[in-house]
Parts: structure tokens; sequence; C-alpha cells
């Protein structure tokens, strides 16, 4: 019995989850690896993760990972992990979803939850596609891109997500490749132990809805960068410098020490509304009245 | 002369304090032992448009506003053309002498031309204070003791600087020794020794039962008439442990109560129209993953932008149909502050147990005006019922027993018990994708019919939970009304009216919109004349309801739209209309 009782973690095997419908070769296989590995490393036991994820290929992400989790709908999933990170800090929360899911649909909350400096781990993988509408242009697609419904090409000019984040405030910004799990593996770690708001954008090709944009093409235009920068328009400066040179920038770009949202809204770490409930009675009658003379 | 049933309406531009005035008068009638209704009519703006406040006081408890009003104080003298109908005969108007020149064409009511902007810029150099000088007047004509305003005052400037506090005083007591030169007429107006009271808004008394209930978690985006819920949440949420959060849009709001109640807690969001639209795909989520969640919606009138601050039931359909594909929910109509804060409370209880979204419907004209009620229904009867949630005990039963905890287990009743993500030794998967019972997405045909049938069984059994109608009257009469929200005191009166014209009626009010009691309903309106009253121009209501009856029976729409409740005199013409047609 008190065996049974023992839920150690001994291997990374323990995060293995439903075999996965992806296609042979996405790139959302290696943030999976990436992250099961991290998530072991850091000694995070699957009870006491939640794994939140919006619409999309990379949104089935939860089902293939055996953490607690919640597959919600398409953009949402940072409210969704925000509400549950307030709820119960103790949980490692962390956010996966697509470049159309969070930058697309749920560009408002990408913004918002990077200004709230809310402590939770968001992961994009970027395939620069819509894959699971089947290959549509999304807003890191390149201007002219020529897909299902651009046939003319498409006349939207791409976004850098990281100069938003960055300009948003969040306080962890990096970018990984999924092609290079060693290196995403140690983003990921240093992101969920960061506290605060990490955006960690994955260039994660689609093998099937996007080959301009394969492992190969990635491999040849990745730089990497030196960071992370001291101040957030240094690494903005450096991200900048680099798309012009015609290169896409990877590595962790800008790191910073801050209260995080809830440390401000509660003043402790680790406090959890859930168990501080478990302890709570119903009010009095008294004290309800109270409430009410007192409303003014 | 003494009178029982007593009106007051106090109106002027935004900004003139109507709106204080016309609290301070309240809080003291309550005080009084008064049972006390106000009706605001305020604009979607700050500044410079017409407001007023119509406060009724009455020995016995009232719901609704009445059809003439005994006093009318115009701040803003024009103010005195928009309200001059409304005044009863031997009626008092109090304006600025600056006005009295003009020719009212009444010469039926008594009109006292007062220096009250005069009077306020000599003491106080500020014209604000002509609100209160007004008041004093008022309070003379009828016969309220200066000191039940003082008190009154002192309890909503509490915390105000000592300068603005005397400086009300001294304006009160100005507007008494004007009245006492001038007065023609004076009233008197019943008083009970009862003062063991409250007087409260139903967003107050939502937010009320909401920490009663337990939510410790609320969500939103502001928004005309819910934003008090919010107000009084964000004060007292922090003391019981909990968090309130603003959130980005109406969209983030509610999927973050989402989150929070997938997490263990009990949650709430709130909204008005327009937010609701953007909350509907959420709703579809909450009703597909089973996450238990409390919505409260206070509708106002029109679509889109509308009528920010004034009153409809327009947003019945929406309530009752929104989201894609067969969407589980409750809808809970309450009518008063005391049903607004049971229902609010029962609400979580529902939601939990039946793990779905659960709706408290209210409009304008009950969320933001304020009654006099008794008592908090809050008694033994109102308790956490949590339903099926896993204590850490039960959960290690599982691991002991070698179970794997499967968050869309089917059951008999098909409610699956919840654990609360974070306890060790089970994993708790929600989904938004149709699903197998332990979370993983799964659209084969074997599961999804089993999941279906699981939601509908869900369903079948929360009629038991939920607020039943209320008939009021002689079960015999002919004729009945029905109604839902802010038509309860205006239908309650007109039975009352009607019987002295010879025609008999009952009323129907529904409580609760989804689940319907059909049977009930239709056992009591079988075979009778049956006017539905609301607050729309589609007739939305009795489309909803026409299913009980179908072609068989005589059911008419009783419409307003304006913005403003229904008045007991246009229940009671359109019926009589109606019924002159029918014979
Ligand atoms: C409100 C809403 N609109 C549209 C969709 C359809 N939809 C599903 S996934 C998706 C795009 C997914 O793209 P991305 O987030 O980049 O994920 P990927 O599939 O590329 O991993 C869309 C448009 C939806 N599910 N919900
Ligand atoms: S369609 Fe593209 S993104 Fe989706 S699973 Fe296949 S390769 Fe991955």
């Amino acid at each position: 019995m008190e065996k049974l009782l023992n839920f150690e973690i001994t291997s990374v095997k323990a995060y293995e989850g439903k075999k996965s419908t992806w296609c042979p070769g996405c790139g959302d296989f290696g943030v999976l690896a990436a992250l099961k590995q991290a998530l072991f490393e850091l000694g995070i036991s699957p009870y006491d993760a939640a794994v939140i994820s919006g619409i999309g290929c990379s949104s089935k992400f939860p089902d293939y990972i055996n953490t607690n989790a919640f597959h919600t709908i398409h953009g949402r999933l940072l409210p969704v992990a925000t509400g549950v990170k307030l709820a119960n800090q103790k949980l490692n929360v962390i956010v996966t979803g697509g470049d159309g899911d969070g930058y697309g649909i749920g560009g408002n909350h990408f913004m918002h939850a990077a200004r709230r400096n809310i402590n939770l781990t968001y992961i994009v993988m970027n395939n620069e596609i819509y894959a699971l509408t089947k290959g549509q242009v999304a807003p890191t697609s390149p201007y002219g891109f020529v897909k299902g419904t651009t046939p003319y090409g498409s006349k939207d000019n791409p976004i850098e997500p990281c100069l938003i984040s960055l300009s948003a405030g969040a306080t962890f910004v990096a970018r990984g490749f999924s092609g290079d799990t060693k290196n995403l593996k140690e983003y990921l770690k240093e992101g969920i132990k960061h506290k605060g708001f990490s955006h960690i954008d994955v260039l994660s090709p689609c093998v099937t809805f996007n080959e301009e944009y394969s492992y190969d093409y990635f491999r040849e235009n990745i730089e990497l960068l030196n960071g992370p920068f001291a101040r957030r328009e240094e690494a903005i400066a450096k991200i900048m410098e680099t798309w012009r040179k015609g290169k896409i920038p990877v590595g962790i770009f800008y790191v910073e020490e801050k209260k995080h949202y809830e440390l401000d809204i509660f003043g402790k770490e680790d406090y959890s509304i859930v168990e501080e409930f478990k302890t709570q009675k119903m009010l009095s009658k008294e004290e309800l009245l109270k409430l009410i003379e007192n409303k003014k | 002369m003494k009178l029982k049933d007593f009106s007051v309406r106090i109106a002027g531009l935004a900004g003139d304090g109507s709106l204080l005035a016309g609290e301070v008068l309240a809080y003291a009638l309550k005080r009084r032992g008064l049972y006390t209704v106000s009706v605001r009519d305020f604009p979607s703006n700050i500044r410079g448009l017409p407001t007023s406040l119509t406060i009724r006081a009455n020995v016995e408890r009232i719901f609704s506003w009445n059809d003439y009003i005994d006093a009318l104080i115009a701040l803003e003298p024009k103010a005195v053309y928009s309200h001059l109908k409304d005044i009863r005969i031997e009626g008092v108007i109090i304006i600025d002498e600056e006005f009295k020149s003009e020719n009212l064409g009444r010469d039926d009511v008594y009109l006292y031309p007062l220096p009250l902007r005069k009077k306020a810029r000599e003491m106080f150099k500020k014209e604000i204070f002509k609100n209160i000088i007004a008041l004093g007047f008022l309070g003379y004509v009828f016969n309220i003791e200066p000191e039940e305003i003082k008190n009154s005052i002192m309890f909503y400037l509490k915390g105000r600087s000592g300068e603005i506090i005397e400086n009300n005083m001294k304006a009160l007591e100005e507007g008494y020794s004007l009245a006492k030169n001038l007065l023609k007429k004076r009233y008197e107006i019943e008083k009970s020794i009862d003062p063991g009271r409250y007087y409260l808004s139903g967003n107050e008394a939502v937010a009320l039962g909401a920490i009663a209930a337990g939510c410790r978690f609320f969500a939103a985006y502001p928004i005309t008439p819910s934003t008090e819920v919010f107000e009084f949440l964000a004060k007292y949420m922090p003391k019981f442990g909990g968090i309130t959060i603003q959130c980005e849009d109406e969209i983030a709001s509610i999927n973050m109560a989402i989150g929070a109640s997938f997490a263990g807690l009990r949650a709430m969001t709130s909204t008005s129209g327009p937010g609701m639209d953007l909350k509907t795909e959420a709703i579809s989520l909450a009703s597909m993953a089973e996450v238990p969640l409390v919505i409260y919606h206070a509708q106002r009138g029109g679509p889109s932008t509308g009528l920010p601050t004034k009153t409809g039931q327009e947003d019945i359909n929406h309530i009752l149909f929104a989201g894609h594909g067969d969407v589980s929910r409750a809808v809970l109509v309450p009518s008063t502050p005391e049903e607004s804060f049971e229902f609010t409370f029962r609400a979580f209880n529902i939601a939990e147990k039946y793990q779905i979204p659960v709706i408290v419907l209210s409009e304008q004209a009950v969320s933001q005006n304020q009654q006099t009620i008794d008592d908090i229904p809050y008694d033994g009867n109102l308790k956490w019922e949590r339903g099926k949630i896993l204590s850490e005990e039960e959960v290690f039963e599982y691991v002991k027993a070698g179970k794997v905890y499967e968050r869309y287990e089917l059951t008999e009743d098909g409610i699956s018990p919840r654990a609360i993500p974070g306890t060790k030794g089970v994993i708790v998967r929600y989904n938004s994708n149709e699903k197998t019972p332990d979370g993983f997405i799964d659209e084969e045909n074997e599961y999804r019919v089993q999941m279906v049938q699981k939601r509908l069984k869900k369903l079948e059994r929360i009629i038991e939970d939920v607020p039943e109608p209320e008939f009021y009257g002689n079960k015999n009469a002919p004729n009945i009304l029905i109604g839902i929200g802010s038509s309860l005191g205006p239908m309650r009166e007109s039975l009352i009216r009607l019987k002295n014209e010879g025609i008999e009626m009952s009323y129907l009010r529904i409580r609760t919109l989804m689940p319907l009691h059909e049977d009930y309903i239709y056992s009591l309106t079988y075979n009778k004349n049956v006017f539905i009253c609301e607050l729309n121009s589609f007739s939305q209501l009795k489309n909803y309801l026409s299913r009980i009856w179908g072609r068989k029976q005589n059911v008419y729409s009783i419409k307003k739209y304006s913005g403003f409740p229904f008045k007991p005199s246009e229940i009671i013409s359109e019926v009589k209309k109606i019924l002159k047609k029918e014979n």
C-alpha cells in the first residue's frame, strides 16, 4: 500500500500520453519530447503540472502528454490558463498552442498575458500556417504566400511575435527550433523555472501544408543570438537586426526578474485559493449582513 | 392628508445630483420602516443628459413603480415637462424660481418655484447643493423630520470631509425653512416603526449571493448594468481569500472563470448584452467540457449597444439558445433583490451538481434599482452543495483500488466525479472535443453517442433543483398573466385593479426559463386567456412558451420596449383592449 501511494517519478516515461495523430515528421514531436524531458529533469510530476491548449494540430498537445490537461477552444488558452494559475499557483501551468491560435485569434490575450506578467509558460508551435484547417496563411506567414484562401498571394505582412511579447512586457522571451530539441529543452526548462510570463516561440515545421518552411529551411536560416540581453530595448534591436539580415533569430532573448502577477496580488508565493477554500466555512448571517452595512 | 402609497421623482440632468438626493430620501424612508422601490432613469453618459430617480414608498412590500407620482423635484427646470403628465392631481412640483413665469398648463398641481440655485450659490458658492435644499423642502411637505434625512445624509456621505457634510446639513435646513414660509399644502406619509430592513439593488444582492455561495473567483469586463456586481466583489473577495480580475474583454473573462473552475473553485463571470454575445463560444465550451460555471447576465434594451442604461427582456432567445451544438444550461430569472441573492447562491450548487453553465438572467430594472427588503433569504436551506467533487481521501481510494480516474466516467446519472487537478495520484483531463471517458479526443461513433447520452442524462433531473414558478391570485380566474423579472410588481398590482373593474385575473411568474416547468404551467393556464407580459418587440417569451399550448389556446403578448419596466396601467389597458376585441 505504502508503495502504491508513493508518487515519485523515476523515468520520463511517466509523462507518456496517448499515441499521437500528428503526421510523421511534424515539428510538434520535437516540442513534445523536449517538454517531457524538461518536466522530468525539473522534477515536476505529472500531478503538479497542467497543460492547457487551444485548438489546432499543435493544440492536440495535451492528449500526448500525461499531465493534468485542458484542451479548450481556439485562441482562448491563455485566459483559461490564467484562471487555472490564479486559482492554484501550486500547479505548473504550461500553455501550448499554434501560431494561428495564439497570434491570430488569440492575439489580444497574448498581449495582455504578457502585460500581466502572469507566471505561465507559453509555448507556441509556430509553423507559419493554419494546419488543422488544412493550410491557410497565419499571422506569421510571409507577404505574398499562396495558400488555399490566398490564391493570389497574401496581402498581409507577417508579425514577429517575440517583438510583441517583448514590447508588451513579457519577462522571459525565447525562440527555439523543434529540430534542435537539445537547446529547446533548455529554453523550456529556463522558461518553466522563470517566475513570470515566459513566451517561447518554437519554429515547428508542418511537413504536410507548409513545405516552404521545412527543417532544412530553418536549419539554413536560423541564427543563434548571444542572449539573453540585458535590456528589453537591446533584445528588440538585436532581433530586428537579425531579421534585416534575412535570418531568423533564435535563443533566449530576454529574462527579467520582476514580481509576477500572482505574487503582487496575494503577497506570497505558491498561494492556492483552492486550498485556502478548503479551510473555509459558510459565512454566518451576521457576517453577511455586515457586508451590507458597510456597502457605502 | 395621509398617504399610504407615495411616489416622488427627482429629475435633472446627469451631474445635477438627482440620484444622490433620491438615494438619501429612499434610505430615510427605509429607516422610517417603509418599503421602497426606486427606478433609475439615467443616460449612457456622464454629464448633461436627463436623469431621474423615482422612489415609491409604502407600508407594505411593493415591487415596482406606480402609474403616477405625488411629487416632482425638477433640478433642471425643463425636466418638468417630461414628467408633468405623471404628476397626480394635487401633486407637488418643486422647481427653480428662475422658471416660474412659464405656464405649465396644469392648474391642478401645487407648484413651488424656489430659489434653489440662488440660495446654493449664496450659501456655498456651489450650485450643486440645490438638490439637498429641494430635498429639505420636500421633507417638510411630507412631514418627515429633518433628523431622519440627516441620518441618511450621514450614511451616504460617510468618509467625506466635515465641511461637505456640514454644508449638506445646512442646505437641508434651508429647504425646511423655505417650506415653512411658503407651504400651501402638506401631506403626511405613513410611518411604521420597524427599521430592521435592508435597502439593496439586485446587483448588490447577486454579489452577496456569490460570496455567500463560496464563489472565490470572479472575472469580468465592465458593462452596464452589471458592473456593480464587479465593484462589490472587488471590494470583498480578497477578504475571503479570493480574487476578482478585470480582463481584456468578455471572452477572456469567461474563459478565466472556466479555468478557475477546472482548477476547483466556484467561479463566476458577469456581463450584459454585447458581452454575452462574446461569451457564447465559451458557454459551449463549459457545456461540452462539463465545467461548472455561473454567468450573471443583466439585460439592457436593444441589439448592439442599444440602450445601455435602460431595461429590456430582449435577450431571452440568446440566453436560451446561444451556443452551437446541443448546449446544456440552466437559466434562472430573479425579480427581486431577495431572489437575486438566492438564485445566485443556488446557481453555484446547480452548476456544480450537474457540471454545466448556469445563467442568472436579470435586467437593468432588477439589477440596478434598489428595493427595501425584509431580510436576506439566507438560512439553513442554503448550503454549499458541491456535487460529485472528490476529496483527497476519495482519490486515494481510487489509487489503492488500482482504478484509473476518468474525468468523464460513464455513470448512472450521467454525472462524473470531479477530481481537483493537483491531487497526487490522478490525472485530470478536460476536453472541448468529443472524447473517451478518460478525456482523450475521440470522434468515433461509440463514444460520441455515449457522451451525448451522458450529457442528456444530466439534464433530466435539473428541474428538481431550480426555482419553480410563482402563482398568485385565484386559481379559477379565466385570465392569467405570465411574466418574468421586473414584471412582477406591475403584474401583481394589475390583478387588484382589474378585479375592481370586474376582470378576474391571476398571474404566474416564471423563475426558471430552462428547464421549464411545462406541466405546471400547462395545468395552471389550461383553457384560460393567457397574457404574456414582456419587454421586447419580438414576443420572445410568448414564442418560447407557446409550445406548451400549441394553437389550441388564446395566448397574447403584451409588449413594451421603451427601455422602462411596465406600469400597472399599461398592462391593464392592454388586457382590456384584447378582451374587448375578442368578445
Ligand atoms: C472560433 C474558431 N474559429 C475557427 C476554428 C477553426 N480552426 C481550427 S484550428 C485553426 C487554425 C490552427 O492554426 P494554428 O493555431 O497555427 O495551429 P496548427 O494547426 O498550425 O498547429 C482554425 C482556424 C475554430 N476551431 N474555432
Ligand atoms: S498537418 Fe502539419 S502541423 Fe498538423 S500534424 Fe501534420 S505536419 Fe503537424
